[in-house]
């Protein structure tokens, strides 16, 4: 066991065991290290945005492309213009944001999110092989699936139909469907989290106790 | 509930906030190292870097930030250390505000002490940081087919143009594959999305190295075929480095995190079994 004798190493550990102390009771040194883990945050995130885009995109203006000094005056009039008379203006950086963030991701999520995934959801319930037999784990795997997306589907739309009775088997096998993809999701958010847990006491201690492993 | 049974309650939680602590510690002290036999998408992924040709050119998009670096780290020095060592070249870029210190500390750490080959990996000649790119700057750069639309400068200020590595790169269909080592999803989409979506000739491999938390959200895109090879959670990282023949961190820490998860698993049961037992108890009486 040796001690570390890093001044940023000793910094970190006091702040993950004042993190650690909530386990205890919410408390004073928790807190402090809550607001400072706020502030250096934001701080960062500043300089980041400063350095890497509001920086760059100032010397290029200045450098002739005066065009980019249009979204800069336009983000200008969402900070100032928030209240009075001359407010009205604000929609127009407002909507300028909206249609550009809407053109992009129209074309993103059709693509990504429909297209695709409705192509890649038709595909035969039988699967063959090369030799003409049946290939029975993608056979299975296709049945699984088919069935999985036309029920969680009528799920959603069974509320409608209360009385029919084949909406609603339908919409059972739909809810038991979500509960095992919820299920799942939740045990690798969970072992992630364990990981994340893990790495705060393995930076305490081998980098600040200086454990060895054997 | 009465004063006794809370009280009861109370010594029982600290007994299990104490065991689990005594557990990871000696976990992490002992350091167990499972053996993880490579996958399907491991070979495949071994394949395509086996594949290349000396002097290739790679991209990779590391968004990821502190939160995952202990899952993340050991998939991010592999790939690194492995392209490096067969001459190809890496650019790196970040879609998170988080990933750039990430990529400082990942080829600081990840390059440091081993020897690659021959050689040693010098900045801007085999390998480059971009910096934090923007989701929607990127979708701007790959639609314009430029990739000086999305950046005009390094990390350090350097002028694109100047950097050998960038030399016959005008636009993010110029590499030889693209890589994402992701946390998160940006904007809610996959950065491998967003790259294989907005990009119409399409001629390299996408591949994704994700997250354990992450696994359920990239699946559709694999199936979909939008992301060629995924290697998803901690287990199948542990895998990519059997693959490569390597015994790193992302296998002792898969390891780790097992021993730790089957005894969460083991106290939400125990836990359960006890509150059921005293409810039955308290009904009888």
């Amino acid at each position: 066991m040796s001690l570390s004798s890093d001044i940023n190493i000793w910094i970190s550990a006091l702040l993950v065991l004042a993190v650690f102390s909530i386990l205890y009771r919410d408390n004073f040194i928790y807190r402090i290290a809550e607001s400072i883990f706020i502030g250096v945050s934001a701080g960062y995130f500043f300089c980041l945005w400063y350095f890497s885009v509001i920086k760059p995109a100032f010397e290029d203006a200045i450098a002739g492309q005066w065009h980019l000094l249009v979204p800069v005056f336009t983000g200008v009039l969402i900070l100032i213009l928030r209240k009075g008379k001359l407010s009205e203006i604000l929609r127009i950086p407002a909507s300028f944001l909206a249609g550009l963030f809407a053109s992009l991701t129209i074309i993103i999520y059709f693509r990504a999110y429909v297209f695709e995934m409705i192509s890649a959801s038709i595909f035969p319930l039988v699967v063959l092989t090369d030799e003409g037999k049946i290939n029975w784990t993608s056979t299975v795997n296709a049945l699984v699936s088919i069935t999985g997306t036309a029920s969680v589907l009528i799920f959603f739309v069974a509320r409608k139909y209360p009385d029919v009775k084949m909406i609603r088997g339908y919409a059972e096998a739909g809810r038991f469907y979500l509960l095992v993809a919820i299920g799942t999701s939740f045990g690798y958010t969970l072992f992630s989290r364990i990981l994340l847990f893990a790495g705060r006491f393995d930076f305490l201690i081998s980098q600040w106790l200086g454990i060895g492993f054997w | 509930m009465d004063e006794k049974r809370k009280t009861k309650m109370e010594v029982t939680e600290w007994y299990l906030k104490i065991s689990l602590i005594i557990l990871v510690f000696a976990t992490i002290v002992a350091s167990p190292s499972f053996s993880v036999d490579p996958g399907n998408e491991e070979k495949a992924f071994f394949n395509v870097v086996d594949q290349m040709d000396e002097g290739s050119k790679v991209l990779i998009a590391v968004n990821y930030g502190p939160t995952a670096r202990y899952e993340m780290d050991g998939s991010l020095h592999l790939i690194l250390r492995e392209l490096l060592s067969r001459n190809i070249s890496v650019v790196l870029f970040t879609l998170t505000e988080l990933g750039v210190e990430t990529i400082s500390l990942g080829m600081r750490e990840g390059l440091s002490g081993q020897s690659l080959g021959k050689r040693r990996a010098v900045y801007g000649r085999n390998y480059v940081n971009l910096g934090f790119i923007g989701g929607g700057t990127l979708g701007a750069g790959i639609i314009s087919k430029s990739i000086s639309s999305a950046r005009t400068k390094d990390v350090f200020e350097n002028e694109l143009e100047t950097i050998p590595i960038m030399n016959g790169i005008s636009s993010f269909n110029d590499f030889s594959a693209f890589i994402e080592i992701s946390s998160m999803k940006i904007d809610g989409t996959p950065g491998a999305v967003i790259l294989n979506t907005l990009s119409k000739e399409k001629k390299m491999p996408v591949i994704a190295v994700v997250t354990s938390d992450m696994v359920a959200e990239y699946i559709p895109f694999k199936d979909s075929g939008q992301i060629d090879i995924l290697v998803a959670g901690s287990k199948r990282m542990a895998g990519l480095e059997s693959a490569f023949s390597v015994e790193g961190i992302s296998t002792s820490r898969y390891s780790i995190a097992s021993i730790l998860l089957i005894f969460v698993i083991f106290i939400i049961i125990l836990s359960n079994t006890v509150f059921f037992a005293g409810k039955r108890s308290e009904f009888k009486q």
